[in-house]
């Protein structure tokens, strides 16, 4: 009797987790069976309906979705995308390492008042700065001196407003606080006297970063390349903000959010527009996730 | 080597944001530059007093999301994360199932969720409770009647609590992610220790575990107010219902369109931004002070 009972207790986690599994899938997996029916089928019945349909499951809507013509341009948009997300993904990775090294391992003065100042926008979303970004990117930053009556300009008109160019910097930017403060908790925990001998074999810093550092920070850099690859890949407010009406430039998630409107006409489109966006996320993720779930948490637990 | 980097975010983060707040007493439609005029704290008097009804149902629709992530999506996550990390059989097909929403965006999962789940007539959700027929059918993200009321005018409305279980939906796998790899971070032999010593569940998991997860909690209770606090692209994707206004949906509204305010933009993200920072002032503090302990 205890023994059964013991080994009911014991599958309850099991039992719990499947349920949360089917749960969890569920809206996904809708999604996925909806894709392949056609416009008439989505709109009479419910997803588990499609035996039902008149229409066997196909691939007409992907077809149709990704036609240059007809379907609103998701396939420019994939291309926009990339062309977001490949340059926010590496320049951040690029200068962030170096200032998470300088951070943690050199002297210089305001140091630690530094680091506070870049760690503390971890948390401010980037619409408190993209108003006065956007005025920047389309016309420059100029000051009045008023008595003076003397502009300077401190940015010159670069009008990158409604170019990708000015989505991916703007990325690059928001990227900094949590790059460096990822990056940071890693490099900071490398053995001191790596460091130090080192230093007395008379490396310089610039040595020391690319031979040692470098190499030993892999599994976070990659961990963190993964995360901010899927953040620009997924991002629609700052795409939205940066670039505006100029619809040749819209990556794929403004594309597919616009495939809702237009008063339905093409909104059967939309499930296989959705799966033709999230196949490249969902690629990496399932390639990448060892180091993703190793890597992400590299630098925060000590272990 | 810190040049470029800090370079990079005080002209592209400090300084948009302080101008932000120096447009917030402004007067400007956003397009000449000479039509700024000075305006004091006029707009934020606009905002409690015209604006009022979507100012507070915003402020007060952030904060819904923040409880209802950390009073149900957080714990959930991490729980989830407590039962994976006991090896059972098939870990990775649950975790990678569990971890598939996270994957998407946003903007793709508000429009998951309307057409599968909160769809009147073919939605799942009805479909379930038998609502289906015209006439009885459940409109999910049209009512805005309100499921909590606060007062006569403000409370959690039906509509918005619908778009916060999407959102919840995604937080907990990215939430168990992160509460795995801590939970695989902990040194074995610790556990051991404990075993041996007779420790039950309960015990190791708040002696042993718990304690040398605290760098992970404060990753987790950073990202859950970041969350919060940035709502907008699922909102903004459905067209943005009534009642489910959020602060920073504020801004980009006002901003926007035939009677845009960019003042008045502004003054709603210096609003945010000072939410933001006594968050994040709260938290330097404490792990600063960890630290030098």
């Amino acid at each position: 009797m205890t023994a059964r009972l013991y080994k009911f207790l014991q599958g309850i986690p099991t039992g719990l987790l499947w349920v949360f599994v089917v749960i969890w899938t569920l809206p996904t997996f809708s999604l996925f069976v909806n894709s392949f029916r056609s416009k008439n089928a989505q709109t009479a019945r419910g997803w588990w309906a499609f035996p039902e349909d008149d229409a066997a499951l196909g691939l007409g809507n992907y077809s149709d979705v990704l036609a240059s013509t007809s379907a609103g341009g998701l396939k420019q948009g994939l291309v926009n995308s990339f062309a977001i997300a490949v340059p926010a993904t590496i320049i951040p990775i690029a200068i962030a390492a170096f200032a998470a090294y300088g951070f943690a391992w050199m002297d210089f003065r305001f140091r630690k008042g530094l680091f506070i100042a870049t760690v503390s926008l971890l948390a401010i979303p980037s619409q408190v700065a993209l108003i006065p970004l956007l005025q920047t990117y389309s016309g420059g930053a100029h000051f009045t001196i008023p008595w003076l009556e003397k502009t300077i300009t401190i940015i010159p008109d670069m009008s990158l407003a409604g170019t990708t160019t000015a989505v991916w910097l703007t990325h690059t930017a928001f990227a900094m606080p949590f790059a460096i403060f990822l990056l940071h908790n890693y490099i900071s925990q490398l053995p001191k006297d790596l460091f130090e001998s080192a230093r007395i074999d008379g490396a310089d810093h610039f040595t020391i970063f690319w031979k040692l550092v470098v190499p030993l920070s892999i599994p976070v850099l990659a961990a963190f390349a993964i995360f901010q690859f899927l953040w620009t890949w997924n991002d629609y407010l700052i795409a939205l903000t940066m670039i505006g009406a100029n619809g040749a430039n819209h990556p794929a998630t403004i594309k597919i959010a616009s495939m809702a409107g237009q008063f339905g006409a093409r909104e059967h489109l939309l499930s296989a527009g959705a799966f033709v966006q999230a196949a490249v996320p969902l690629m990496v993720f399932f390639l990448l996730q060892r180091f993703f779930v190793r890597g992400l948490l590299a630098g925060s637990v000590k272990g | 080597m810190v040049g470029i980097p800090t370079f990079l975010h005080v002209m592209l983060i400090w300084v948009p944001a302080i101008l932000s707040i120096g447009l917030s007493f402004t007067n400007w439609n956003g397009f000449k530059l000479s039509k700024i005029s000075w305006r004091g704290i006029g707009n934020y008097k606009q905002i409690v007093t015209v604006f009022e009804k979507d100012f507070y149902e915003a402020l007060l629709n952030n904060l819904w999301v923040l409880v209802f992530l950390f009073l149900f999506a957080t714990p959930m996550g991490m729980f989830i994360a407590y039962l994976l990390d006991k090896n059972l059989k098939g870990t990775a097909i649950y975790q990678s199932l569990l971890y598939f929403p996270v994957v998407l965006s946003l903007a793709v999962v508000g429009f998951i969720w309307k057409s599968v789940i909160y769809s009147p007539r073919q939605g799942v959700l009805n479909t379930l409770l038998g609502r289906t027929d015209p006439g009885n059918q459940i409109d999910w993200l049209g009512n805005s009647d309100f499921v909590i009321g606060l007062t006569e005018n403000y409370g959690l409305s039906r509509n918005f609590l619908a778009l916060i279980a999407p959102m919840m939906w995604q937080h907990v796998g990215y939430i168990m992610v992160l509460y795995l790899a801590g939970l695989k971070s902990v040194d074995p032999s610790l556990r051991e220790a404990a075993a041996i010593d007779g420790a039950g569940e309960w015990q190791t998991f708040r002696r042993i575990i718990a304690p040398s997860l605290r760098p992970v909690n404060v990753v987790i209770m950073v990202i859950t107010v970041i969350t919060g606090l940035r709502v907008y692209d699922i909102i903004d994707v459905l067209n943005n219902p009534i009642g489910t206004n959020v602060l920073s949906l504020l801004v980009t509204e006002s901003t926007s369109g035939e009677s845009s305010n960019v003042g008045r933009g502004s003054a709603y993200a210096a609003i945010l931004l000072a939410l933001c920072f006594g968050f994040v002032i709260w938290y330097l503090r404490s792990t600063f002070k960890e630290d030098d302990a």
